[in-house]
C-alpha cells in the first residue's frame, strides 16, 4: 500500500541548513485502511524470546539466581500507544518518500531504559546522490497538542530540538546507533550499504530528519521554532530536514484501527 | 570488505592523532590540533567489519584496529559516567589486543579508574560496573591482581544478586523497562561468567576443570548477544563485540597456551613466570607468540635456529624455552647449555636473570669469567667433585664466546660437563662485526657443530636480512628462523635532529634558552613529523650560549638532553670518555626536580667513593641525579650505575658506546653527540650499535613516545645525519670473506705464517690446529675442503667468488701441512689461544730465560724480589695476540708490568694506582679514568698472558706439585684477574663482590669455599657479616651494592 500522505506539501520552509515540509492525508478511508494493514503489522512486530530460556537456565548452573530474569522477561507486552503507532507512520513515510531502508523494524531496541544515553528512534540508510549511500538518523514525535508549536518540540531535554542536536555532538549515540545497523545489515544489499554510507560518514556526511506526525492542521509554527533552533545548533555543512506528517483520523482513534493481527 | 584506502579522512586523522602524541610527548603543545570525531568513529566500525566472523585479523586488518585504537585513545570523555568511561577503556583495550599491541593496551590502561562498583542499590548499573571491570582487568593483566580482580568482582555479583535484583526490578517503572533490565542483567552475568573462565585460563591453563577455553567463551558470548540481541539494546554492546575476538586473541597470546603441548619442565616454568610475585607473566609479546605458540619454538627439534627480533622484543624469553627444552630432551642423560653473550655486562645480567627464572625449576646457572683460564673455582663449577661444597651439576654457562672457545677445546672438562645439548648466541649480529671477535665466534660455531654433532643452536639476533641463509649454515637440513616482519615495533619512537637556535641576532654572550629538533625519516618504522620543533626550557644554570651550541655538538647535546629529561630517563651518547665527564659535570649544574630513589643513590655514591677515593667527581653527579658510564670505571661501579638508571633513580647517564651492547635500559630518550665514533676517524656508527641502542628507547612498558635525538650544530652535520639515519639492514657476511682479500697481498712463496700475527688471522690459525688436532695429520688433507665449509665465510666465499674460495682452500691445506710438523705446539695452541706462531715464538724466548720456579709460588711471584714476572711479561710483549692489551700507557716493559702487577694483585687502592702509574699530565683524560681502563685490560691480557706460560711451561709438571701447591699456582692468573691475593678472594669475587669488599670479608672465612657455597653463605649471614668485616656503614652500603650487581 502507498501512504495516504498527499504527493504535494501543504508547506515547504527553510531556514538555513534546515528545510521543513509538511504532507497531509485527506481521505480517511485510505488512511484508516492503511493504519489497519500497514502500519499494524509494523506496529506488532515484537521480538522473540523463547530462545532465551534454555540460556537461562544455563544461567542457573552458573550459581546465578533467574528466578527475577524468568518473571520480568516474560511479562507480557503492552498494547501499543499512540506514540509507537506514530513511529510507524513516520517511517513508513521515509521509506516511501526518501527511500529509506530501515534494517529492522525494531526502535524500541533503540532505546536505553533509563539509560543516561538516548538512543534515536531512527536509525537506517538513504541514498545520497545516484551512487552512495548515507547513514539515516532521526527522531520522531507525535502529539495531538492543539497548540503549535506542540510541547514535544520545544523542551531542552527531550524536545526534537535538542535530540537531533545531540545526534550530532555525541558520538556515543551515534557509535550505538551504527553498532545497531551494523548487527542488523549482514544480509542482501545491507553489507554493501553500510560499507557506502561509512564512507560518506567519513566525510562527514549523513543525514539528519524529524518527524513530527499529528493529527491536527498542517502549521509553518509546528516546526518553525525548533528549525530555528537547529539552524543555530547544527554545522552549517549538516543538512537536516523536519517533515511534519498530517492524519485526518484523530489520534484517539487510531489504536481502534491498528491492532495487531 | 571496506578498505583502508577508501577512508582518506581516517587516515589524515590517524596522522593527526600521531602528531599529537608525538607532540605531547616532547613536550610541545598539540592540544590545537583537531580532533575528527568522524574519523575515529569510522575507524573503528572498520575494525568491527573486519572481526566479522573472522578467528584473527590479518596485518591490514590489524593495521585498521591500530589506527582505531590511535583515534580512540586520545577522545576525551568529558562528564561521562563511571560505566561510560569503564566499557570505553574496555574498548580501547580491545583495539589495542585486536591490533596485536598487547603492551599498548597495558600503557593505556595503566592509570584506569580501579573499578569499584560502589553500591548495588542500582543494581544494573553495579554489575554493570562488575563485569566491565572484570574485563579491564584482564585486557591489563599488569598484576596477578588484575587476575584476581576479575574473579572477586564476579563473586561478589553472585554473592549480592539475591539481596538487590529484586528490589531493583521493583523500581522500575514499567514493564518494558523491566524486561530490557532483564535481558541486560542476562548478558552481562554471561558477560562476566566469560570473563571468570577467561581468568581461570590464564592462571591455571584449565577453565571449569577443562582446557577447551575458545568453545567455552564463545559459548558465553553468543548467550550475551542473544540476550541482548532480542531485547533492547544495552549500553556498549557494541563492546561485547569487540571483547569476544579480543579474549581470543588473549587466549592465543597467553603462555599457558604457548606451552600447552610442551614437556612438563616448560609447563613448570610457565607456571612460575605466572605465579612469581613480582611482573607475573601471562601474556607473550606477538613474536614470543608467532615463535612459540605458531612456529612450536617450545617444543623446537630444529638442529639450528636463528631468532631474528628487533630489540626489545623479548628474545631472552624465546632463548630460556629453547633451553629448557634442550635440558628436557637430555633425559637421564647428564649434559649443559652455553649462553654466549659479547660483554661482561650482559654475561651478568643474563646470568642473573636466568638464575631468577631457573630457581623453582631447581636449574643451576653459572657464570663464567672472561678470563682466559680457569682457576680452581670456577673449575669447582665445570667439574665439581663435591655436592655439598661444589654444588649439584651445572646445567647452564653463561660466558663470553671466547671463554667457550677456551671450554671447548679442554676435552677432560667437556668430558665432564656432559652433552652440550645447545649454544645459544646472544648479539649474533657480531657474527657480522668486521673485528677479530666475529671470526673467532665464527669458528667456535664451526667447531661445536662439527665436534658436537648432537647439539642445537639457537642465533638471537636483530637487524640481520638473511637469517635463513645463517640458520642453513649450521644445519642444511633442520634449520628454522624466526623473523618478525618489519611491521611490529615493540615501542613507538621518533627519531631526529637535534638543532640549535638561530645565531643570527643574537646578542653576544646571549644564553639559549631552547633547541629545535626535526624529526626524520629512518629506515624503521619510525614516528615522523615533516616540521622542525622547538623545545623550549633549557636551564640558564647551564651557561649555555647561543653561539656555544651553535659551535659544540657536544654543547647542543646536553642542552637537548637537559630539555628532554623532564620526559624520563635520558642517555647521552657521548664520543670519548672525557666528553662523558664534561657533559655530566654541565649537566649537574642545572636545577632537577626531587626523584626517588635517594637512599640508593647515596648507597651507590658511597660505594664509589670506597672504589675510586673520596676525590672522584662520580659521587658529587650521582647525589644530583646524573652519571657517567664508559669503559674507564670499574665493573661493579657500571653495573651499580645501570641498576640505578633502570630504576628510573637517574635523570641521565652520559654513556660512551660501551653502553650500546645488549644492557636493557628503559630509557625516555636517547641524545647522540655524534655519530662517528671515537676509533676509526671519518666512520659511521655502524647500523647495528645505532638502533641496539635506539631501539631501546621507549620501552614496551612504558606508555610514552621513546625520543632519539642526534645532535647537528651546523648544516652539514644535519644532512649526514639524515643520510645516516635512512641507512637499512644488511645482510650478515662473514669476516673471513674480507679477509680472504689479505691472500692477495701474498708473494707466491708465502703461506698464512705471514698473516697469523693479525688477530683474525691468528683465530684462523687457531681453528685450523685445533681440527688438524681433532682430525689428526694423516686425514687432514682429505678433510680439509669439509672443515673450511663449515664455517659461514667459506660457504659465502664459495657462492661469491670461487677462486678466492680455492685459493683459500690451498694455502690452508699447505699452512696445515706446516704446522703438523711439531704437533706439541699444535696441542698449545688449543691451550693458549695463540697461533702456532705465537705458541713457538714464546717457547723459544721462555727457554732463554734462566729461572723461572717463581712462577710455582704467587707469593714469590707478586713480591717482585726476583726476575720471573718481570721476564714472562717481557715474553708476552712479544706475542702478537696480547701485546696491545698490555701497553696499558707509553713505555710499558715487563718491569714496569710487573710492578703495577704486585701492587694490583695486593690490593692497592686504584686511587693509589692511578698516582703511581697514571699521573701524567701529558694525556686528556683524568688518571683514575685512565688507571680504571688500564688495570681492566692488564688483568685481563696478563692473566690469559700467566695461564698460557703456566702451561706452556709446566703442562702436566704442575700435577706433581701438592694439591695445595697446586691450586695455588693455578689460580695465579685469577689473582691477576682479580686483583686479590688469596684463593678465598678469588672466590668471593666469582661469587660477585666487589674488590675491596672481597679483600675484607676474606678475613672472615674460615676456609675456602666455592661460589655456590659463598653466595649462600653471604646471603643467609645477612647484612652483619659485611658489617663486621667494613665496618658499619661501609659494610651496609657493600652489601647493598652487592645485592644489588646479584639481581637480589
Amino acid at each position: 500500500m502507498v501512504t495516504p500522505f498527499a504527493t504535494v506539501n501543504s508547506y515547504k520552509w527553510k531556514h538555513g541548513q534546515v528545510s521543513c515540509e509538511a504532507y497531509s492525508a485527506a481521505d480517511p478511508v485510505a488512511c484508516e485502511d492503511w493504519l489497519k494493514q500497514d502500519v499494524a503489522k509494523r506496529v506488532y512486530d515484537q521480538p522473540m524470546i523463547d530462545g532465551l530460556k534454555d540460556d537461562m537456565l544455563a544461567l542457573k548452573s552458573e550459581n546465578f539466581d533467574i528466578s527475577n530474569l524468568m518473571e520480568y522477561i516474560d511479562l507480557p507486552t503492552p498494547d501499543a500507544l499512540y506514540w509507537d503507532i506514530g513511529e510507524s507512520v513516520a517511517d513508513l513515510f521515509l521509506i516511501e518518500r526518501i527511500g529509506a531502508r530501515l534494517p529492522a523494524n525494531r526502535r524500541r531496541d533503540l532505546r536505553t531504559p533509563k539509560g543516561s544515553l538516548p538512543g534515536a528512534d531512527i536509525a537506517g540508510y538513504v541514498p545520497n546522490g545516484a551512487a552512495e549511500t548515507m547513514f539515516l538518523f532521526g527522531e520522531i514525535k507525535t502529539s495531538s497538542d492543539a497548540a503549535s508549536p506542540p510541547s514535544v518540540m520545544s523542551g531542552s531535554g527531550s524536545g526534537m530540538a535538542a535530540q537531533l542536536a545531540r545526534l550530532t555532538t555525541k558520538i556515543d549515540i551515534r557509535r550505538q546507533l551504527l553498532y545497531y545497523l551494523r548487527a542488523r545489515s549482514t544480509k542482501g544489499d545491507l553489507p554493501g550499504l553500510f560499507t557506502s554510507a561509512l564512507a560518506s560518514l567519513s566525510k562527514n556526511q549523513f543525514a539528519l530528519v524529524g518527524v513530527l506526525v499529528r493529527d491536527t492542521e498542517p502549521n509553518l509554527k509546528d516546526v518553525e521554532a525548533a528549525a530555528k533552533h537547529l539552524g543555530g545548533v547544527l554545522s552549517q555543512d549538516q543538512a537536516c530536514t523536519l517533515y511534519a506528517l498530517h492524519t485526518c483520523i484523530p489520534m484517539s482513534g487510531w489504536s481502534q484501527h491498528c491492532k495487531a493481527a | 570488505m571496506a578498505t583502508k584506502s577508501t577512508f582518506p579522512s581516517v587516515e589524515q586523522a590517524f596522522q593527526q592523532a600521531m602528531r599529537r602524541r608525538v607532540l605531547s610527548s616532547i613536550g610541545c603543545d598539540g592540544t590545537s590540533l583537531p580532533v575528527d570525531d568522524y574519523a575515529a568513529l569510522v575507524a573503528e566500525l572498520l575494525t568491527w567489519d573486519a572481526l566479522e566472523g573472522r578467528a584473527e585479523l590479518t596485518q591490514d586488518q590489524r593495521e585498521t584496529a591500530k589506527v582505531a585504537f590511535a583515534l580512540l585513545r586520545e577522545f576525551n570523555l568529558k562528564g561521562a559516567d563511571r560505566t561510560t568511561e569503564l566499557a570505553w577503556q574496555v574498548r580501547i583495550g580491545c583495539l589495542a589486543v585486536l591490533a596485536d599491541l598487547q603492551p599498548e593496551a597495558r600503557k593505556a590502561l595503566a592509570s584506569a579508574v580501579e573499578p569499584e562498583p560502589g553500591s548495588p542499590g542500582n543494581w544494573l548499573e553495579f554489575t554493570r560496573i562488575s563485569v566491565w571491570g572484570a574485563w579491564l582487568g584482564l585486557l591489563r593483566l599488569g598484576s596477578t591482581a588484575d587476575v584476581e580482580r576479575a574473579k572477586r568482582l564476579l563473586v561478589n555479583v553472585r554473592n549480592r544478586q539475591k539481596e538487590f535484583e529484586r528490589p531493583f526490578f521493583k523500581s522500575l517503572e514499567d514493564a518494558v523497562a523491566a524486561r530490557g533490565a532483564a535481558l541486560e542483567l542476562m548478558g552481562l552475568y554471561f558477560l562476566g561468567t566469560a570473563a571468570e573462565r577467561l581468568a581461570e585460563y590464564l592462571v591455571r591453563g584449565l577453565a571449569d576443570g577443562a582446557g577447551d577455553i575458545e568453545s567455552q567463551l564463545d559459548m558465553y558470548f553468543e548467550r550475551v548477544m542473544s540476550a541482548w540481541d532480542q531485547g533492547m539494546l544495552p549500553m556498549n554492546a557494541d563492546v561485547a563485540f569487540l571483547l569476544q575476538p579480543t579474549a581470543h586473541a588473549l587466549v592465543k597470546s597467553s603462555i599457558r597456551t604457548a606451552t600447552k603441548s610442551a614437556n612438563s619442565l616448560t609447563r613448570r616454568f610457565a607456571e612460575s613466570l605466572i605465579s612469581r610475585p613480582a611482573n607475573p607473566l601471562f601474556q607473550l609479546l606477538p613474536p614470543q607468540r608467532k615463535a612459540l605458540l605458531d612456529d612450536g619454538l617450545a617444543s623446537n627439534v630444529h638442529r639450528s635456529v636463528v631468532v631474528n627480533f628487533p630489540t626489545s622484543s623479548g628474545k631472552t624469553l624465546l632463548a630460556e624455552f629453547n633451553i629448557l627444552q634442550s635440558l628436557n630432551d637430555l633425559g637421564a642423560e647428564r649434559g649443559w647449555v652455553a649462553y654466549v653473550a659479547p660483554t661482561r655486562a650482559l654475561v651478568n645480567q643474563v646470568a642473573n636473570r636466568l638464575r631468577r627464572d631457573f630457581a623453582p625449576l631447581e636449574k643451576r646457572v653459572e657464570r663464567l669469567s672472561p678470563a682466559l683460564e680457569f682457576d680452581t673455582v670456577e673449575l669447582s663449577a665445570l667439574a665439581p667433585r663435591n655436592l655439598e661444597t661444589d654444588g649439584p651439576p651445572v646445567d647452564v654457562f653463561v660466558c663470553t664466546p671466547e671463554k667457550l672457545d677456551l671450554l671447548i677445546r679442554r676435552e677432560e672438562l667437556c668430558k665432564h660437563l656432559g652433552r652440550l645439548a645447545l649454544v645459544v648466541v646472544d648479539e649474533a649480529h657480531n657474527l657480522g662485526a668486521q673485528d677479530e671477535r666475529s671470526i673467532k665466534l665464527e669458528l667456535l660455531l664451526a667447531v661445536i657443530n662439527r665436534e658436537h654433532p648432537a647439539s642445537r643452536f639457537l642465533l638471537l639476533t636483530p637487524f640481520i636480512n638473511n637469517a635463513k641463509r645463517i640458520a642453513e649454515w649450521l644445519d642444511k637440513g633442520s634449520n628454522k628462523d624466526y623473523s618478525v616482519e618489519a611491521h611490529w615495533v615493540p615501542n613507538d619512537r621518533i627519531v631526529g635532529i637535534a638543532a640549535p637556535p638561530a645565531r643570527e641576532g643574537a646578542t653576544r654572550g646571549r644564553k639559549a634558552d631552547h633547541v629545535f629538533f626535526k624529526p626524520a625519516l629512518t629506515s624503521k618504522a619510525t614516528l615522523h613529523l615533516d616540521e622542525q620543533l622547538r623545545l623550549d626550557g633549557v636551564d640558564p644554570k647551564l651557561g649555555l650560549t647561543v653561539a656555544a651550541v651553535n659551535q659544540s655538538a657536544s654543547k647542543l647535546s646536553v642542552a637537548a638532553v637537559q630539555v628532554l629529561s623532564k620526559r624520563g630517563p635520558t642517555v647521552m651518547l657521548c664520543r670519548i670518555v672525557n666528553e662523558t665527564w664534561s657533559a655530566a659535570a654541565l649537566l649537574a649544574k642545572a636545577d632537577w626536580p626531587s626523584l626517588p630513589g635517594q637512599e640508593d643513590r647515596e648507597a651507590v655514591a658511597r660505594f664509589v667513593e670506597y672504589e675510586l677515593g673520596s676525590t672522584a667527581l662520580l659521587p658529587q653527579l650521582l647525589r644530583k641525579g646524573v652519571a657517567v658510564h664508559h669503559s674507564g670505571l670499574p665493573e661493579e661501579v657500571a653495573q651499580a650505575i645501570e641498576w640505578l638508571f633502570e630504576g628510573r633513580k637517574l635523570h641521565v647517564l652520559c654513556a660512551t658506546t660501551t653502553l650500546a651492547q645488549g644492557v636493557n635500559f628503559p630509557i625516555a630518550n636517547l641524545v647522540i653527540s655524534s655519530i662517528h665514533p671515537a676509533a676509526g676517524y671519518g666512520q659511521l656508527m655502524s647500523y647495528s650499535d645505532f638502533w641496539n641502542i635506539a631501539g631501546r628507547v621507549g620501552r614496551v612498558d612504558q606508555d610514552a613516545v621513546g625520543v632519539v635525538a642526534l645532535a647537528a650544530s651546523n648544516q652539514e652535520a644535519h644532512s649526514k645525519c639524515e643520510d645516516f639515519l635512512r641507512r637499512s639492514t644488511a645482510d650478515l657476511v662473514s669476516k673471513l670473506v674480507a679477509m680472504v682479500a689479505d691472500l692477495g697481498g701474498l708473494a707466491f712463496d708465502q703461506g698464512l705464517s705471514s698473516l697469523v700475527h693479525r688477530k683474525e688471522w691468528s683465530a684462523f690459525s687457531q681453528f685450523i690446529a685445533h681440527t688438524l688436532r681433532q682430525v689428526g695429520v694423516a686425514r687432514f688433507s682429505d678433510q680439509v675442503e669439509l672443515v673450511l665449509r663449515g664455517s659461514f665465510g667459506y660457504q659465502s666465499l664459495r657462492d661469491s667468488n670461487l677462486p678466492l674460495a680455492r685459493e683459500l682452500l690451498a694455502k690452508t691445506r699447505q699452512y696445515a701441512q706446516h704446522i703438523a710438523k711439531d704437533m706439541g705446539s699444535v696441542a698449545l695452541v688449543d691451550v693458549t689461544g695463540f697461533s702456532f706462531e705465537s705458541v713457538r715464538g714464546a717457547l723459544g724466548r721462555l727457554s732463554q730465560l734462566d729461572s723461572l720456579d717463581d712462577l710455582l709460588d704467587p707469593t714469590a711471584l707478586f713480591s717482585n724480589r726476583g726476575p720471573a714476572l718481570r721476564d714472562v711479561m717481557g715474553v708476552l710483549l712479544h706475542i702478537p695476540e696480547i701485546r696491545d692489551e698490555l701497553e696499558v700507557t707509553k713505555g710499558m716493559d715487563g718491569s714496569r708490568i710487573a710492578e703495577m702487577l704486585a701492587d694490583w694483585v695486593h690490593g692497592h687502592s686504584l686511587e693509589a694506582l692511578a698516582k703511581r702509574y697514571f699521573a701524567s699530565d701529558s694525556e686528556d683524560e683524568d688518571s683514575l679514568t685512565r688507571c680504571v681502563r688500564g688495570f681492566k685490560r692488564l688483568s685481563m691480557s696478563s692473566s690469559w698472558g700467566l695461564s698460557s706460560v703456566l702451561s706452556m711451561k709446566f703442562g702436566d709438571k704442575l700435577d706433581e706439585l701438592s694439591p695445595q701447591a697446586r691450586q695455588e699456582v693455578i689460580n695465579i692468573p685469577s689473582m691477576v684477574l682479580y686483583g686479590v691475593r688469596t684463593s678465598e678472594q678469588i672466590a668471593l669475587r666469582t661469587a660477585g663482590v666487589p674488590r675491596n669488599a672481597a679483600i675484607a670479608l676474606s678475613k672472615e672465612l674460615k676456609e675456602p669455599a666455592t661460589p655456590y657455597v659463598l653466595r649462600r653463605l653471604l646471603e643467609s649471614k645477612g647484612e652483619e657479616l659485611w658489617r663486621k668485616s667494613l665496618g658499619p656503614q661501609r659494610g651496609s652500603d657493600y652489601f647493598h651494592v652487592w645485592k644489588m650487581l646479584e639481581g637480589m
